[in-house]
């Protein structure tokens, strides 16, 4: 299976696992404080059947299940209350709101990553991502058009602060993963562990369980099963393929999001309640659609360029842990042969990539000589 | 154990679409990349180990109709996020 296929079964599942968690929460779950509970302990399970059956394929540098370094266990542990917190808002929203409004507003995370890369690359926004910020923002508004009015609280939790703590967890999932020996798959255990200890402890008085939830444990397996399929999906599809066109089409999800919604909406009407006016559907389905073009431009438009670097002895690995903290930097190779180091740069405009290289990299101690390979066509 | 390299080509003018397509059809080759510097091309090659390698660039590779030179760069550490 090509991956192209890859990362739109991945972005198949990722939608049947929002509609599953909305069915969930409306008809299986009274209480969302026992799903989030079950959930969080399934995730673990689950993370430790991938690990074990899949480590060494997701991921090369993956020895075994271990501990991970004490500094990304800090970050860890933050990582695991954001996104404990985030877990907890999303099933919130799912339970009051449909999924073609959650699923369309879950990408606009990306626009608090750019600005935090705005933020520490200290460069202005581009025409492009400007432009890309208004087609969004005018999509959000028009998706949350309900019982003849724009829902703005649909926009401030679901669209705002979700996705703001979203961007939190990912920025500290990102500074743990930077930090030396640590291997993807055992921090990603690890956040799970943490954010499933959260609950246990923080939100157990919240719920009720008794042997009835032995009969709804399956519901959260199904729902998690298909989350967990499409993010290994993504994971695979990123082996092969570019980082922003895999994203892109993993972006598909708003769409089979919105699409299944749609067909639940006829087949279990008392569920999945949706309006029957033309209006209703005009502006959501525009807006699910301004939202999906304008992330997907900003995805697209990503200039990638290997860079070829030549270094002084013993300086290798300073410089190899110095590129490491640089934002625009997606991978490095450490290589036998004239060129001692070779870097994946990808930036969100040509003047950023010379700005990169020239301002960020050039000025690297004991680098002797650096040339540029953009990727054309890949 | 798996062994990574990038393999640094040049083309002979005129050809590289043909090149592209003729490389896109190995399943060694995790990224075809078309550049814009001192090489044409750049290519990641991933396969068992360095016997392979070595067969991969000589014996596939450089029979390629197009393909004037090859320079290889084999992975030692890589880093991913």
């Amino acid at each position: 299976m090509n991956y192209k296929t890859l990362a739109l079964l991945s972005g198949l599942f990722l939608a049947i696992n929002i509609v599953f968690d909305s069915y969930n929460l409306q008809v299986v779950f009274s209480n969302i404080y026992n799903y989030a509970l079950i959930g969080s302990w399934v995730a673990v399970i689950l993370t430790l059947v991938i690990m074990f059956f899949f480590g060494k394929k997701l991921d090369t540098n993956f020895k075994g299940v271990g501990l991970i370094p004490k500094k990304s266990r800090g970050y860890a542990l933050v990582a695991g209350f954001t996104g404990a917190a985030y877990t907890l808002l999303l099933l919130y929203l799912l339970k009051i709101y449909d999924p073609t409004v959650v699923g369309a507003l879950i990408p606009l995370t990306l626009l608090f990553l750019i600005i935090r890369d705005l933020y520490y690359t200290k460069e202005k926004i581009s025409v492009l991502e400007a432009g890309s910020f208004i087609i969004v923002a005018v999509g959000a508004f028009l998706i949350s058009f309900k019982g003849g009015r724009f829902d703005l609280m649909v926009i401030l939790t679901a669209g705002i602060i979700l996705n703001l703590i979203n961007a939190v967890y990912s920025h500290f999932m990102k500074l743990g993963m930077d930090c030396p020996n640590t291997d993807a798959l055992n921090y990603r255990l690890f956040i799970t562990i943490t954010l499933a200890v959260i609950f246990t402890v923080c939100i157990f008085p919240q719920t009720n369980l008794s042997f009835e939830v032995l009969s709804q444990i399956p519901y959260s397996i199904g729902s998690m099963f298909f989350a967990f399929l499409g993010y290994v999906l993504y994971l695979l599809s990123l082996k092969d393929g570019k980082v922003s066109f895999v994203s892109a089409l993993n972006l598909s999800y708003v769409a089979f999001t919105f699409l299944f919604t749609v067909v639940l909406a006829f087949v279990i009407p008392k569920v999945f309640l949706l309006e029957l006016n033309s209006t209703f559907w005009i502006m959501r389905g525009l807006g699910a659609l301004l939202i999906l073009v304008g992330i997907v431009i900003l995805v697209l438009s990503v200039f990638s360029s290997f860079i070829f670097i030549k270094c002084e002895p013993r300086k290798v690995n300073y410089i190899y842990e110095e590129l490491k903290k640089l934002n625009e930097v997606k991978k490095i190779y450490q290589t036998f042969g004239k060129h001692s180091l070779i870097v994946l740069l990808e930036v969100k405009s040509e003047g950023r990539l010379g700005n990169t290289i020239n301002q960020k990299i050039r000025i690297i101690e004991g680098i002797k000589e650096v040339s540029e390979a953009r990727i054309v066509k890949s | 154990m798996t062994v990574e390299a990038f393999v640094l080509l040049n083309i002979k003018t005129g050809s590289i679409k043909e090149v592209i397509k003729s490389l896109k059809e190995f399943k060694e080759l995790s990224v075809v990349a078309s550049t814009a510097g001192s090489y044409d091309l750049v290519v990641n090659v991933k396969v068992e180990d360095l016997a392979k390698l070595h067969d991969f660039v000589t014996t596939t590779l450089q029979r390629i109709e197009g393909i004037v030179q090859t320079e290889s760069l084999i992975v030692a550490k890589k880093i991913e996020r």
